[in-house]
């Protein structure tokens, strides 16, 4: 536990929502970079919005729990939930301006000059247009439509949590004074963009679905007259908290948790700006709203469709070429995999190295007779997952198969219920998670028989087991045959499988329970070398910071004189930079084409430099509620290349932004500094080792022979 | 493939766990603990108060196995056993518990007796001490802290010198005083004062000026130490200052306050006491400063036992051995006459070596004929008149380590029909036919023996055995006139007769 030492007090950290809003900011300064491709930009816009909705879903609904049971305990930064939900909403509200600022003055116009036009009002449409959307309208949309009209016989309906929807006034044309209120669900079913003819210079037209049900409103009310329309969309708590100790039945709980998600209390009103004010008023009674928590928007609600105008076919020009993951250089996807394990520790750096060596792991441990069991933690898994299948076979074949499915990855439940049913079909122990904690480490072991006794093969990585999203995110493995690490992975199944905790971990930190210690120990190595005046270094890489002990702990470094460089890509509760607390700590953070995941740790250690990575991130929620797993990388040459990938992180000069001591972000000043992307090095870096490889495959020495006389 | 080695499976149904443990085999890198599992499931409480288990913790400990079988799996491993611990061995519905499991599980439960499982437990600190010869080179005392007793072993000279059972187990103790837990605030004082008692007598009788040089504890582990005092970074072993630290941090708390503090369970916790007292006592008492704590448990004797057995390995100490030597401390504390049982031993072996083919003994019946040999004048300490019957009572009363119940009882009988008429095996009840005919084999050589000192003058030296036809030649030089020896040896050469069908012959070569 954090001692209370002089350095921790409010004063010194940084509020972990404000500190992600930060990170908003930082993806929607890319949808505003002029120098990205323009559909990139509308992708990094569509992320915000996504990102937002889940923010809102998860933290925002958690802090309005807080307020309702009176929790009155302050967070690390000194705020009560209310204070924090103040600060917030201001932010959000800024942000929406933002958000929609950028798509309106700067991307739609763009957008329009390289010949896609998004009709934003269907007043807009040409009478010629108009007849087209009217078609679509009856042929595709009109079945599926339920409008629900409100009086005393019938109340308001459930309004889905995330969905988008329009309300109207109406009145009965046979009579009656008062306008009744009526509401229809735009179908979540159907595609939101709805593409009409092009017009005759080539420039395609595109209108959103709700605009077209707007248009033929009339149409569902016959017999009424309406007064106006708008589009709304709510947002509802949906933060998943199951009190497992009573839940008999995990796999259960969380799909009654799941049919429950929708009924949770509204805490956000987003509708079209100018609305009916009677219709306005109407609404926020009928949710419980309170008036900061609503959004009047000018323009389209639920900024996700993006993603689907990014999708459109064409546009080529606009995007950035994609990348195509390269093969491993000098790895053979072969029958010999295990031995060339066995021969040399493997790393791989996705998405630039190819994740096929991944799933060839477990493909071949499932077809190899000599392998006898094959364990895996699941934590997060693609549709139609090639590793699933590989697994299904290993258990076919006749092999033990163990795999932990975790249930708990949020917003995933249903999907990895699917597959845990099929595995365990298929013969494979199946184990649903840990009471109380969430098995977030990805490892995989495999157990095979050898003429010299049994060997154990171990993967062990930073990211998920998805090869869809190992395209996408930045992720590090490292296949071993180090015994000790095989035998550490051994307990680390044993202990997910219920049986007792080893004694001693030879090269593994664990948590919950060891691993704080492990990084608390590492860093205060450091300050103790710096201290005795020798040269002291901490170099790390993770996706958030907010763990107080550790954080103390990097500042009370920092005071004796630890260099400290770290890569952040989101939240981060550390303050960087000030005077007498942390003056020797930078923090950047990079945000790119690929999501940054990748977690490494580097230790000075005297010169004796100590490399890890792992799953965890510096969070309390990893460190002390979750089971993730840090590990060393000894083999000299994956050090280097570990240290590589975090160097060069920390010399990029195009993405990454230089955390400021107000808790701002700010671009590295790039005067006098060389032009460096990382990510965009790390592709290079790739396909040039690939490149060099056919090219000495295709040479050929061409011998001189002495001329005939 | 060919496979150059063996995989093992050693199950144990402890006093408050199952546990399994695989090892691979393999004369190139010897024994290997390949992976090791274990389930806290406590059965201590109702074994020793009520003396049974109930159908549900047999049906728990059934699931517990079926588990092990799928780990079992996971190394294709085909070699399994499965040993029961004291609190199985004191079950009332022994046998109903072990068929249940038998018949649940596939797993044949058996239980060792105390004296066995001691050894296997020293067999096992072979495996995880590769010096381990070296460390009992000197006065060595080996703790083995259990839950119902406290089993303490000294070796000298790189073999067992005494062992010895005190019911001080940890939870045994904490039973016995439970009333004082609860109603005095002294109750550090009183378990030391009870513990001390014990360990005083035990002192008292068998070290007497020895001195300790060297503590090894079995079962106990540095973990709940280094939960409890971190700051000592406890590992392998606990010095003298860190015990009197651990001494006095734990006397100055309660059991429960001791488990919730340092996160470790209750029965965790109040294992601690004893074991800390019983540390401190042994250090103050001795010239070691050291206690050294072995992981060690069943499962690594079950496979260095299987291991020597099956020949898969060389053995890195002589546990034979050790048997032997606790077995002539045994005869020592009795007043044994010992050149004259050296003698009866040396030919008593000899006899049964030349003898191989009539009998078709093994290695094992020989220790026990060696055993039977050593201990067949203790009797004669209580009653000149009637050594074999006191015989009989003091080896059945006396753990012998190493030997299994049966074993040890028939070693009483050997010595107990050496000097009484052996009944015919319709008069007695308790023997099998093998073991009845085993008893008379290796009484008949005993007898044979002995009346060739029956002066208890070791007359005749130089002594051969051969067979020759129907005889079995006993050959030496008399040192004295050996008419009393020839003329008893008749009685007891017709009945190593009528059991070999070869007759035992005096010769005697010039001499006297």
């Amino acid at each position: 536990m954090a001692e209370k030492n002089q350095y921790n007090k409010p004063e010194n950290f940084t509020n972990r929502e404000l500190s992600w809003l930060q990170f908003n900011y930082r993806i929607l300064n890319e949808a505003k970079d002029k120098a990205n491709p323009l559909m990139e930009r509308v992708k990094f816009l569509s992320i915000t919005a996504s990102n937002l909705d889940e923010f809102f879903m998860v933290r925002i609904a958690s802090l309005k729990d807080m307020v309702h049971a009176g929790y009155t305990k302050k967070d690390l930064a000194g705020m009560t939930a209310q204070e924090q939900l103040d600060a917030i909403c201001e932010e959000t509200h800024r942000m929406t301006d933002l958000q929609y600022g950028t798509l309106l003055r700067s991307l739609l116009p763009q957008l329009n000059e390289n010949k896609l036009h998004i009709i934003l009002k269907h007043e807009d449409l040409t009478e010629k247009q108009g007849e087209f959307v009217d078609h679509v309208f009856h042929k595709d949309i009109y079945p599926v439509l339920t409008p629900m009209a409100v009086d005393s016989s019938r109340p308001f309906p459930l309004i889905r949590n995330k969905t988008l929807n329009i309300a109207a006034l109406i009145k009965n044309k046979a009579g009656g004074k008062d306008y009744e209120v009526a509401t229809v669900q735009v179908p979540s079913v159907l595609p939101r963009i709805v593409e009409l003819p092009s017009s005759e210079d080539g420039t395609r037209q595109i209108i959103l679905l709700e605009q077209v049900i707007e248009r033929n409103i009339d149409k569902l009310f016959l017999n009424y007259e309406v007064k106006c329309a708008y589009p709304y969309r709510i947002m509802r708590n949906a933060d998943l908290t199951i009190d497992e100790e009573d839940a008999e039945d995990l796999l259960k709980e969380i799909k009654k948790q799941l049919k429950k998600r929708q009924w949770g209390e509204a805490i956000k009103l987003e509708y079209e700006d100018g609305m009916d004010k009677a219709l306005e008023k109407y609404l926020k009674k009928q949710l419980g709203i309170h008036e900061i928590d609503t959004y009047p928007i000018n323009g389209p609600l639920d900024l996700t469709f993006l993603m689907k105008i990014y999708g459109l076919p064409g546009f080529d020009n606009l995007k950035q070429e994609p990348y195509k993951p390269q093969p491993v250089q000098g790895v053979k996807l072969d029958e010999t995999f295990f031995d060339q394990i066995k021969k040399k520790d493997i790393l791989v750096h996705h998405p630039y190295d190819s994740f096929d060596p991944v799933l060839w792991f477990v493909h071949r441990a499932a077809v190899d007779p000599n392998v006898l069991a094959i364990k895996m933690t699941l934590y997060r898994v693609s549709g139609n997952s090639p590793i699933i299948a590989s697994l299904a076979l290993a258990a076919e074949n006749g092999k033990q198969v163990t795999v932990l499915v975790e249930l708990k990855a949020r917003f995933d439940e249903e999907n990895n219920i699917v597959w845990a049913k099929k595995l365990e079909k298929a013969g494979c122990h199946v184990i649903y998670g840990l009471v109380g904690l969430k098995t977030h480490s990805k490892i995989t072991l495999v157990v095979r028989r050898e003429a010299e006794g049994i060997k154990r093969y171990v993967h062990l990585g930073t990211g998920n087991y998805n090869d869809s999203t190992a395209k996408l995110y930045t992720d590090l493995g490292m296949f071993t045959a180090n015994d000790m690490i095989g035998e550490d992975a051994t307990a680390v199944f044993n202990m997910l499988s219920g049986y007792s905790e080893p004694l001693t971990w030879e090269k593994l930190a664990v948590a919950p329970i060891w691993l704080k210690n492990k990084f608390l120990e590492l860093i205060g190595r450091e300050t103790k070398n710096a201290k005795e005046g020798k040269e002291a270094r901490i170099e790390a890489k993770m996706n958030s910071l907010c763990d107080p002990d550790i954080i103390t702990a990097l500042y009370e470094a920092s005071n004796a004189g630890v260099k400290i460089r770290l890569v952040v890509r989101g939240i981060c509760c550390l303050i960087a930079g000030r005077r007498g607390l942390s003056e020797n700590i930078e923090v950047r953070s990079i945000v790119g084409t690929f999501l940054e995941h990748s977690r490494i740790f580097c230790f000075y250690n005297d010169g004796h430099e100590e490399v890890y990575m792992g799953s965890a991130d510096w969070m309390p929620r990893n460190l002390d509620r979750r089971v993730e797993i840090v590990f060393p990388v000894e083999d000299e040459d994956l050090k280097r290349r570990v240290k590589e990938v975090l160097d060069i992180q920390l010399a990029d000069t195009m993405k990454a932004h230089i955390l400021q001591e107000d808790g701002t972000y700010e671009k590295v000043d790039r005067r006098g500094k060389e032009k460096l992307e990382a990510q965009e090095y790390f592709c290079q870096l790739a396909m040039r080792s690939q490149k060099e490889k056919e090219e000495l495959r295709k040479r050929v020495f061409e011998p001189i022979f002495a001329a005939e006389e | 493939m060919n496979v150059a080695y063996f995989t093992y499976g050693a199950i144990v149904v402890g006093s408050q766990e199952v546990s399994l443990k695989i090892y691979e085999i393999s004369p190139k890198i010897g024994i290997h603990q390949v992976d090791y599992v274990n389930q806290y499931f406590d059965i201590s409480k109702d074994a020793y108060s009520k003396g049974k288990l109930g159908v549900d913790q047999v049906e728990a400990i059934c699931q517990i196995l079926l588990k092990f079988k799928e780990k079992l799996a996971e190394y294709g491993v085909k070699e399994v056993e499965c040993k029961g611990t004291s609190a199985i061995r004191s079950l009332d519905n022994r046998e109903m518990v072990v068929h249940q499991i038998k018949l649940r599980t596939g797993f044949e439960l058996t239980v060792p007796s105390n004296s066995e499982m001691r050894l296997l437990m020293y067999k096992g600190i072979t495996l995880k001490q590769e010096d381990f010869n070296k460390i009992i080179e000197k006065n060595t005392a080996i703790l083995d802290i259990g839950a119902s007793s406290l089993q303490i072993s000294l070796f000298d000279k790189q073999a067992l010198s005494v062992t010895q059972n005190i019911r001080i187990g940890t939870l045994k103790t904490q039973d016995t005083l439970a009333k004082v837990e609860q109603n005095s605030p002294e109750y550090f004082s009183i378990v030391e004062e009870y513990i001390e008692y014990e360990l005083n007598t035990f002192r008292s009788i068998y070290l007497k000026e020895k001195a300790i040089k060297n503590v090894i504890v079995i079962g106990d582990s540095s973990l709940n130490w280094s939960k409890i005092a971190p700051e000592l970074n406890i590992k392998d072993y606990m010095t003298k200052e860190q015990v009197q630290y651990l001494y006095k941090k734990i006397r100055k708390t309660t059991t429960k306050q001791i488990a919730l503090e340092y996160g470790i369970t209750y029965e965790e916790a109040r294992y601690l006491l004893p074991s800390i007292i019983i540390y401190k006592n042994f250090l103050d008492q001795s010239k070691a400063d050291t206690i050294w704590l072995t992981k060690t448990n069943l499962c690594d004797g079950m496979v260095v036992d299987y291991a020597e057995r099956e020949k898969k390995v060389l053995p890195v100490h002589d546990f034979d051995k050790d048997i032997v030597m606790a077995a002539k401390n045994f005869a020592k504390r009795y007043r044994y006459n010992k050149v004259h049982t050296v003698f009866v031993t040396d030919i008593a072996l000899n006899v049964f070596d030349h003898t191989k083919k009539y009998h078709g003994l093994g290695k094992r019946e020989r220790l026990l004929l060696e055993l039977a040999c050593l201990l067949h004048e203790c009797g004669k300490f209580i009653n000149m008149n009637e050594p074999g019957s006191n015989g009989y009572q003091l080896i059945t009363s006396t753990e012998i380590i190493g030997l299994s119940h049966r074993e040890r009882n028939l070693v009483a009988n050997i010595v107990l029909y050496n000097t009484t008429d052996l009944p015919s095996f319709e008069e007695q009840n308790s023997y099998t036919a093998y073991d009845y005919l085993l008893v008379a084999k290796l009484t008949a050589i005993l007898r044979l023996a002995n009346v060739l000192d029956r002066s208890h003058r070791q007359k005749l030296t130089d002594v051969t055995v051969l067979r020759k036809g129907n005889e079995l030649l006993i050959t030496g030089t008399p040192k004295e006139d050996m008419t009393l020896e020839a003329s008893l040896l008749t009685e007891k050469a017709d009945f190593f007769e009528e059991i070999y069908g070869i007759r035992p012959v005096l010769r005697q070569k010039r001499g006297f």
